[in-house]
Order: C-alpha cells, then sequence, then structure tokens
C-alpha cells in the first residue's frame, strides 16, 4: 500500500447553489493507494465536492484532474469509467430488485451487455456467475447474506449503507469516495466496515472518505483534510488537525468528546 | 367454431407479441411510449405496401406509397426495421433531452400527427378509408375445402413468432443487459455512477420494442387484410398498457397472459351478452370492463398476476453457482477482503 503519484487533483473549485457558495476556492490532492480523510462541520461542502469528482456536478471555476485527465466537465458514466467509484450519503440503491442485482450491476464491462449477445447466455454465463459470485463474497462479509435473494428495498437504513458499500467492492474500483459510511451502522458493523475498508487499502485502492465519525476516520486515514465554508481549512495526521485552534474553533468544539 | 377458434388465438397470438414489445420498453427500462400503436400502424402499413405489389394491379382503386411484392417473411422484417428507423429519427427529436414523463406526452403528439397525415394524406396510405387486400399468406391454402388450413397455418405463423418473441424478451430479462435496464429504470443517478449510459439503454430499449411492434403491426395487417386509422387510435396504446398491468409489468410471462386475459377473455366475453344489447353499449361495456379490471389490479395486486421474477432469477442463479455454503468463511477475493477473520 505504498502512496504513489497524485491520482485526484481538485484545483480551487468553486460552486454555487443559487446563492448558496458551497465550495469556494477548494484545492486538495488525493495520491495514489492514499486514503484521504476529509472532515468539517454540517454544509462545509464536503457531499458537493465528492458529487463534483464523480461528475454528478460540474465546477464553476477551476478544475478536477484524475489521473491527469480534466474531468471538470466529464459526464457521471465517463468518470465511472475511470474507476471512480462512489457511496451516497442517503444510500441509493434500486429497491426493486434484488440484493444480489444491486451488487452485480457495479462490475464492469460485462460481456452480455452487448445486444445481440444478450440472448446468447453462452457467451456470458461463465462472467456472470464469476460476478455473482463476488457479489455473494462482498455481500457476506458486510453480513447481509441472508438478503441476498430479497428486495433491496427491504433493507434498513444502516444495511443499505453496508449494501453501498458491497457494491463497490464488486465494481472493484481505481478510487472510491465515501460519503459518511459508517452514518447509520451500529458499532459493531462499524469494525467490519473497518476491515472491509482496509482490504481495499490492500489492493492498492485510494480512498476518500467523508466522516463525522472521527474514530473510524483515525483508524484508516493516516492524513485528513478539514473543510469549511466551502475550502479547505488545513491538511495534515487527526493530531495535528486536532491541535489546530481554527480547526477546535469551526468543528471539534463540540463533537472533540466524541473523539 | 373451428374458425373462431383458430381466428381468436391468431389474434391472441399477435397481441402478446404487441404485449410483449411493449413490456420491452415500459416494463423492463421504464420508457413509456403512449404512441406504441403508431409504432405497431408503421408495421402494419410497411407490411400493406411492402406486400401489395403495384397500384396499378388492383382490383380496386387504392393509392398507396412504394407497392411492392416481397415474400412475407421479409416483408415482416422491413416492417421491424422501419420501426427501428421512426424510434431512432423520434429519439433524435423528443428523447434526447426529456424526462420520461415529459417523452411519454410529446409522444403522443408525434402519434396524433402521425395519424391525421395518414388520414388526410390520401396518397401516402389511402387515407381514411385504408388499405384493404392486403394478402395474407398461405390464403388459398385448401380453399376448396372452406380455406382452414391456410388459416391454421397462419396461426401457426402467429404462434411462432409470439413464442420466439417470448423467449427472446425472457432471455433479454435475465441477461446483464437486462439488468442495465432495469437499473435506468429503477435509478439512472445508479446506473451511470456505475458506467452506464442512461439514454443509450433507454434507446436499445426503445428500439428493440418498436421492432417488435412493426413485426406485430405486420402481422395484424396480414391477417385482418385491411388497415385504416382506426386501428391506431391512442385508445388500443392503453389497452396494451393494462394488459400489461394486469398481466404483471416487465414479466414477459405476465404480458402474455395479460394479453390473453383483456384481448380475448374480456374482448370476446362481451359479445355473449343478450343481443337485445344496444351494441353501442356492448362495445362501452367491454371498455368498462377493461377499465374496472385495472382499477381492480391496481388496488388490489399492484404487481400484476405475475410479479417481476427478478427474485426467482436470482435464487435461481444462486442455486447453479454451488455455492450454498452461507456459513463458510469468504474466500479472499479481487480485494482481499476477510482479513480480520
Ligand atoms: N441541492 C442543493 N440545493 C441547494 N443548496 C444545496 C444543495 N446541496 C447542498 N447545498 C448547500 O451547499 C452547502 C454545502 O452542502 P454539502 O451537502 O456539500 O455539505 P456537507 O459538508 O456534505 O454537509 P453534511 O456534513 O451535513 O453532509 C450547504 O450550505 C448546503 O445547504
Ligand atoms: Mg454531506
Amino acid at each position: 500500500m505504498s502512496i504513489g503519484d497524485v491520482l485526484l487533483d481538485v484545483q480551487d473549485v468553486s460552486y454555487h447553489f443559487g446563492g448558496v457558495q458551497a465550495l469556494a476556492g477548494c484545492s486538495f490532492t488525493v495520491h495514489e493507494g492514499e486514503t484521504l480523510g476529509l472532515i468539517g462541520p454540517n454544509g462545509a461542502g464536503k457531499t458537493t465536492v465528492g458529487e463534483m469528482i464523480c461528475g454528478g456536478r460540474h465546477p464553476a471555476t477551476g478544475r478536477i484532474l484524475f489521473g491527469g485527465v480534466d474531468i471538470s466537465h466529464a459526464a457521471r458514466w465517463q468518470i465511472a469509467r475511470l474507476g471512480v467509484v462512489r457511496t451516497f450519503q442517503m444510500a441509493r440503491l434500486m429497491t426493486d430488485t434484488a440484493v444480489m442485482e444491486n451488487a452485480m450491476l457495479a462490475r464492469r464491462p460485462q460481456r452480455g451487455e452487448r445486444l445481440w449477445r444478450s440472448f446468447f447466455p453462452r457467451l456470458w454465463w461463465d462472467q456472470e456467475i464469476e460476478i455473482a459470485t463476488a457479489a455473494e463474497r462482498t455481500v457476506t462479509v458486510v453480513t447481509l447474506q441472508e438478503k441476498l435473494t430479497q428486495m433491496a428495498g427491504v433493507l434498513s437504513g444502516g444495511q443499505r449503507k453496508l449494501l453501498e458499500l458491497a457494491r463497490a467492492a464488486v465494481g472493484e474500483p481505481r478510487m472510491l469516495v465515501l460519503d459518511e459510511p459508517v452514518a447509520g451502522v451500529n458499532p459493531r458493523l462499524r469494525d467490519d466496515m473497518v476491515s472491509v475498508l482496509r482490504a481495499f487499502q490492500e489492493a492498492g485502492v485510494t480512498l476518500l472518505i467523508v466522516e463525522h465519525n472521527l474514530s473510524f476516520i483515525e483508524r484508516l486515514c493516516k492524513r485528513v483534510i478539514v473543510m469549511d465554508q466551502g475550502r479547505i481549512l488545513t491538511s495534515g495526521t487527526l493530531d495535528e488537525v486536532r491541535a489546530d485552534p481554527r480547526v477546535a474553533k469551526s468543528y471539534l468544539g463540540m463533537n472533540v468528546v466524541v473523539a | 367454431m373451428e374458425y373462431y377458434i383458430v381466428t381468436l388465438v391468431t389474434v391472441a397470438a399477435i397481441e402478446t407479441i404487441l404485449v410483449l414489445g411493449f413490456n420491452i420498453q415500459f416494463g423492463f427500462a421504464g420508457v413509456l411510449n403512449f404512441s406504441y400503436i403508431t409504432f405497431v400502424a408503421i408495421g402494419a402499413y410497411t407490411t400493406a405496401v411492402t406486400t401489395l405489389g403495384s397500384h396499378q394491379t388492383q382490383t380496386f382503386p387504392q393509392s398507396y406509397i412504394v407497392g411492392l411484392s416481397l415474400p412475407w417473411p421479409v416483408a415482416l422484417l422491413v416492417s421491424g426495421a422501419v420501426c427501428v428507423v421512426a424510434a431512432l429519427l423520434l429519439s433524435f427529436l423528443v428523447m434526447q433531452r426529456l424526462r420520461s414523463d415529459y417523452l411519454a406526452i410529446s409522444l403522443i403528439g408525434v402519434g396524433e400527427i402521425i395519424w391525421t397525415v395518414a388520414g388526410n394524406q390520401t396518397s401516402l396510405v389511402n387515407g381514411w378509408t385504408g388499405l384493404a387486400n392486403i394478402p395474407r399468406p398461405y390464403s388459398n391454402l385448401g380453399i376448396a375445402s372452406g380455406g382452414l388450413a391456410g388459416d391454421l397455418v397462419f396461426m401457426a405463423i402467429g404462434i411462432v413468432v409470439a413464442v420466439g418473441t417470448f423467449f427472446a424478451a425472457s432471455r433479454l430479462y435475465k441477461s446483464p443487459l437486462g439488468r442495465v435496464l432495469r437499473a435506468v429504470r429503477e435509478d439512472g443517478v445508479i446506473a451511470e455512477t456505475f458506467g452506464r449510459r442512461v439514454l443509450a439503454a433507454r434507446l436499445t430499449a426503445f428500439c428493440i420494442g418498436s421492432f417488435i411492434a412493426g413485426v406485430g403491426g405486420g402481422l395484424l395487417a396480414m391477417n385482418t387484410g385491411a388497415y385504416n386509422p382506426n386501428a391506431f387510435l391512442p385508445l388500443e396504446t392503453f389497452l396494451i398498457l393494462a394488459a400489461l398491468i394486469v398481466g404483471g409489468t416487465s414479466s414477459p410471462f405476465g404480458a402474455v397472459v395479460g394479453a390473453i386475459v383483456v384481448f380475448i377473455v374480456i374482448s370476446e366475453g362481451t359479445r355473449y351478452l343478450p343481443s337485445s344489447l344496444n351494441p353501442d353499449l356492448v362495445g362501452g361495456l367491454r371498455q368498462a370492463t377493461i377499465g374496472l379490471l385495472l382499477i381492480v389490479t391496481l388496488r388490489f395486486r399492484p404487481q400484476g398476476l405475475f410479479p417481476e421474477p427478478n427474485l426467482r432469477l436470482y435464487r435461481r442463479l444462486r442455486s447453479r453457482m454451488a455455492l450454498a455454503r452461507p456459513l463458510a468463511p469468504p474466500a479472499p477475493g479481487p480485494v482481499g477482503v476477510g482479513d480480520s477473520r
């Protein structure tokens, strides 16, 4: 899990929702294989910047490079094809289809997605079994194996977050953007999630973790950046950041006890 | 009596084909095509003008374009292809930027335009009078003994095409492409987050459904031998939608059952009402029955008679994986999960 070159380069990005300035000159980099924690108070712009990395929004000014490629105005599907996978702050699943289908969709490319091939199972069946096996394994890791052949809509809020993580694993990402992965997940399962994410780290996947739970961040991230009011306040190890008086003022003042 | 049954089975087969095509658009991919029947009409007219032959050779005057005498299987394929081209053109106009609800409304508009043009521009497909004498394959077979043999052969053609369409739709449903179409139907953002293009997927479903509509429309024209604009009033699309909802949206088998229930049981059942009733009342009763059936379905069984076979699909996949060992520890996978265990 050595740290490589810069993979993601967010350069002076700004964005506003009508009159609300969500991002105001936000810059940071993430190196290949690194796990970066992104913390900050509610409304700091963390979700907005994550969304932007994945192509859901496009910067008003500034730009975003991924592996040297400018993705500022790329579509979601294009960025996904570069190997960026994300989870959502409000878990987002296909609720009317099986848990297994949700997990299996994440893998790409799939041979049987070509129109003419789809009619000949022999041409894609081996890959289907392979993906199904991967889906079953990751869903089992997040303890949802009982639910594999139930509708994703029956899952509880916390279970949905777990399934999102399993789905991301099936996607074999190069970079994974996680928006509050442990929000609403019970403490015992948090340990399971840490181990899932450690496995990502060992496989060399680059992680960007947005999270309010600092002990979770502490267990996974060597480096964290702190966001406030649409820009980066500071960065460093969690301890360094905690010691920063500006951070204490803007964010940790009331939360430091939790950590 | 034999004639009646043969006719019913033929109609059932053709309507099944039509509902299956609609199912691929709406049930599989969530593309609500309110002008589906317009594509059926395009298929019917294409088959007519490519099998009627030159209009100079007609026994009575009717004016139409093209005028070929293609063999029937070729004419059906051409009809499907013409519908695909129409679907592509149309999607260029309306699908690019439109959300599904606006798409539905603008497709109604497109259907109306085509209906009006077909009716008023007499030189195209003979206007409101419509085309007649559309040849039916093998209709001369056994004509001496009453023509039942020809009817049977055509019924067999209908059944073969319907069964083929059913199996193609089932395979599509089970395939990875079917999964992508469902992702697009459920939540386009999820589909795009995992690298699928929503527009391309919607277009794929739109074109497959249009092809089937074209072939089905061609069979319809051959079966009745005549086709005019009254055959593709917008109401027809709603009947197909009703059939799909009653049978079970997105289930290929449900589409078959829905087609039979709505187009045969109810449409034909109302014929056995006392003949003393006003004929307008009979027609009205038929529509009212279908409306009632729709309401009852939506109230008591919204998933339809045969719900989406999604869970069954994955149960079957799991049993085929020979991985019935939920208690075994997970093996290290591509992401090497399991270091804490
Ligand atoms: N869809 C939207 N429309 C309007 N304003 C928005 C929208 N999404 C976010 N905002 C605003 O943008 C700012 C940044 O929001 P964002 O969701 O990025 O915060 P966050 O750091 O993720 O907060 P939290 O920790 O609560 O998730 C906030 O002021 C928010 O009100
Ligand atoms: Mg957020």
